[in-house]
């Protein structure tokens, strides 16, 4: 006898993810092939400097006659390297500190009012604050970078494990005897990873926005460490004078953000069930 | 001595001036093999009841503040939880009310079954399909890679029956379980029970607002009302003499076959009282045609008024029901 046959439909992730994700992915691959495809970002060639694009080099050169495309590249490293350490890091530590405040009740308190207090230090601030502490290094500004955005995201976690916990099916399996590994595993988790793989992706586009005004206030990366922000910083004098010299990093600084969006604004609507019915 | 013995139970919700006891003194007894029904309006303590008895009083909320719950002799008041939950195995089974929300969207509903099936069972799957066969779903085998929302309703409750029944109770306490239901389907579900009882000797407490489930499946009746058991008797008995006014009340009030169209239905006049507003006496009393300045003043006692039927009324009602009493 034949089994039932059901097939399993559902709608295509948009467009818009294959368009975040294809731009993500030639800056990655630009990005890890930058010693081979650029020269030395650092070199400097006062003779060549602010040269315009296209002539020597293809963005141009800047103030001090270092060469743009080689610095967009390496500033590429910086930026998708923050974005993951910072996304990755946020989502431990909030996943940690959600599942306390869950867990025990004691600790939601404090937990809940240690993040309320972070809350309202403005993030850049607070960024600013912690690598006056630490002192610069790619695991510190990360940390200074993800420290501020934990009270949103412990916030949203902490939402989705409260109300999932009193779903029936999380009743119905605590009565049947389900273990809590188990619990947290089958019952718990497949409702809780799709928001923080959301959340996450939003994360990622706000520390490179943050990586960048902190290296443009001049209190992150050093200048021997290219990055986007760093560059804005370092040429903002020059902007009449040779506009694409802020232009093409910002460009850049735009470009990744929006597609990181795009995938996670993606992302968050074919996850969402309520949006699948319709189609 | 009693497979399910509840006694005594009070649960309250709140805290301090807040505080409302939801249930009060809740007494009931469940045999092996036996089906007992409890029935009662909405709010008056069945489900409540069912809760503490399952240990599901979130502690947030509300706690047991008196009684005991006997399950073949164990006691499972003041339980830890991880003690209760040795408790409940192989004695206590719950199938809830809402059959999808009790499911998980995202697992394979013979995977669910098995994961309920006792830790030490073997060959898991096949005992899944088993279990879906006994509770009547035609090609188990496929069904069982099926997910909740590919099944239709009385399908999903048969898996969550068969959920329960993976972990070997003696009872089975089914709150509301048909309601959600449409009327062939609550027939066939209410058959399943009754073959379950047959063929595992399953005892069952079953939960509804529904005369016509205590009609098919009921060995024997609880009527709650405003959170107090207020007469316990056999099925029949109930039917043919109920001796509290409220059980006569509502039993008078069900929809019968055979009365003309267009004519009102018998009503229970008034309210049921507030639960943080509760009347000192009977808490019938306020809308009861037989109540007496004693009823308003003390709350009746259960007593016996005769082999197995127990009634808390200071004036039960002897006269057994003639007629389908009809709307004046």
């Amino acid at each position: 006898m034949s089994a039932v046959q059901i097939r399993r439909t559902g709608p295509q992730l948009p467009l818009s993810f294959w368009l975040g994700l294809s731009v993500l992915s030639v800056l990655a691959v630009l990005a890890v092939l930058a010693p081979w495809i650029a020269d030395n970002p650092n070199r400097l060639a006062p003779a060549q400097r602010l040269q315009p694009p296209g002539a020597g080099s293809l963005f141009g050169t800047d103030a001090f006659g270092r060469d743009l495309f080689a610095r967009m590249l390496y500033g590429a490293r910086t930026s998708l390297r923050i974005g993951l350490i910072v996304g990755g890091l946020t989502l431990v530590m909030a996943a940690a500190l959600a599942a306390l405040c869950v867990m025990v009740r004691a600790a939601d308190a404090v937990v809940m009012r240690v993040l309320d207090g972070l809350m309202a230090i403005p993030n850049i601030l607070l960024a600013i604050a912690i690598i006056s502490v630490t002192g610069v290094s790619l695991w510190t500004m990360a940390l200074a970078i993800a420290i501020p955005e934990l009270p949103a995201t412990t916030r949203l976690l902490r939402g989705v494990l409260l109300s999932t916990r009193m779903r029936g099916w999380v009743e119905a399996a605590r009565v049947s005897g389900c273990p809590p590994l188990r619990m947290a595993w089958r019952h718990l988790l497949p409702s809780v990873w799709p928001v923080a793989l959301v959340q996450t992706a939003f994360v990622c586009s706000s520390a490179i926005l943050i990586e960048a005004i902190l290296s443009f206030l001049g209190v992150g990366n050093p200048p021997n460490v290219p990055s986007w922000g760093g560059v804005i910083g370092e040429n903002r004098a020059q902007f009449q004078l040779a506009p694409w010299v802020i232009l093409i990093p910002s460009a850049f600084l735009t470009v990744t953000v929006i597609s990181i969006n795009l995938m996670g604004d993606a992302l968050r609507d074919w996850l969402d069930p309520r949006e699948r019915g319709g189609t | 001595m009693s497979l399910l013995e509840v006694r005594d139970l009070s649960v309250a919700f709140g805290q301090g001036s807040q505080q409302v006891r939801a249930i009060e003194q809740i007494g009931l007894t469940v045999d092996a093999g036996e089906i007992l029904v409890a029935v009662g309006e909405s709010g008056c303590g069945k489900s409540v009841t069912a809760l503490a008895v399952m240990g599901l009083i979130d502690p947030r909320q509300g706690l047991i503040t008196g009684g005991s719950v006997r399950v073949a002799g164990q006691e499972l008041v003041g339980a830890s939880p991880s003690a209760l939950r040795s408790l409940r195995r192989g004695r206590l089974a719950m199938v809830f009310q809402e059959p999808l929300s009790a499911l998980n969207p995202v697992m394979r509903v013979g995977a669910q079954i098995a994961e309920a099936l006792p830790p030490e069972t073997r060959d898991r799957p096949d005992r899944a399909i088993a279990l879906l066969t006994e509770v009547g779903i035609v090609d188990a085998a496929a069904r069982s890679r099926a997910y909740p929302h590919e099944l239709s309703g009385g399908m999903r409750q048969r898996v969550v029956i068969a959920m329960a029944l993976a972990q070997e109770p003696q009872v089975l306490i089914a709150d509301e379980a048909t309601t959600a239901l449409d009327a062939t389907v609550q027939a066939q579900i209410l058959e399943l029970f009754l073959s379950l009882r047959r063929d595992r000797g399953l005892s069952i407490l079953a939960i509804t607002h529904d005369f016509g489930v205590v009609a098919e499946i009921a060995d024997r009746v609880a009527v709650f009302y405003a959170g107090r058991v207020v007469e316990t008797a056999p099925a029949a008995r109930l039917f043919d003499a109920p001796a509290h006014p409220y059980t006569r009340a509502l039993i008078a009030a069900r929809p019968v076959p055979g009365v003309a169209p267009r004519t009102l239905l018998p009503e229970i006049a008034g309210v049921v009282p507030r639960l943080a507003d509760m009347p000192p006496g009977c808490r019938f009393a306020p809308r009861c045609p037989l109540a007496t300045d004693l009823c308003r003043q003390s709350e009746p006692l259960p007593g016996p008024l005769a082999p197995g039927h127990v009634v808390a009324c200071h004036h039960p009602v002897t006269a057994p029901v003639t007629a389908p009493e009809t709307a004046s």
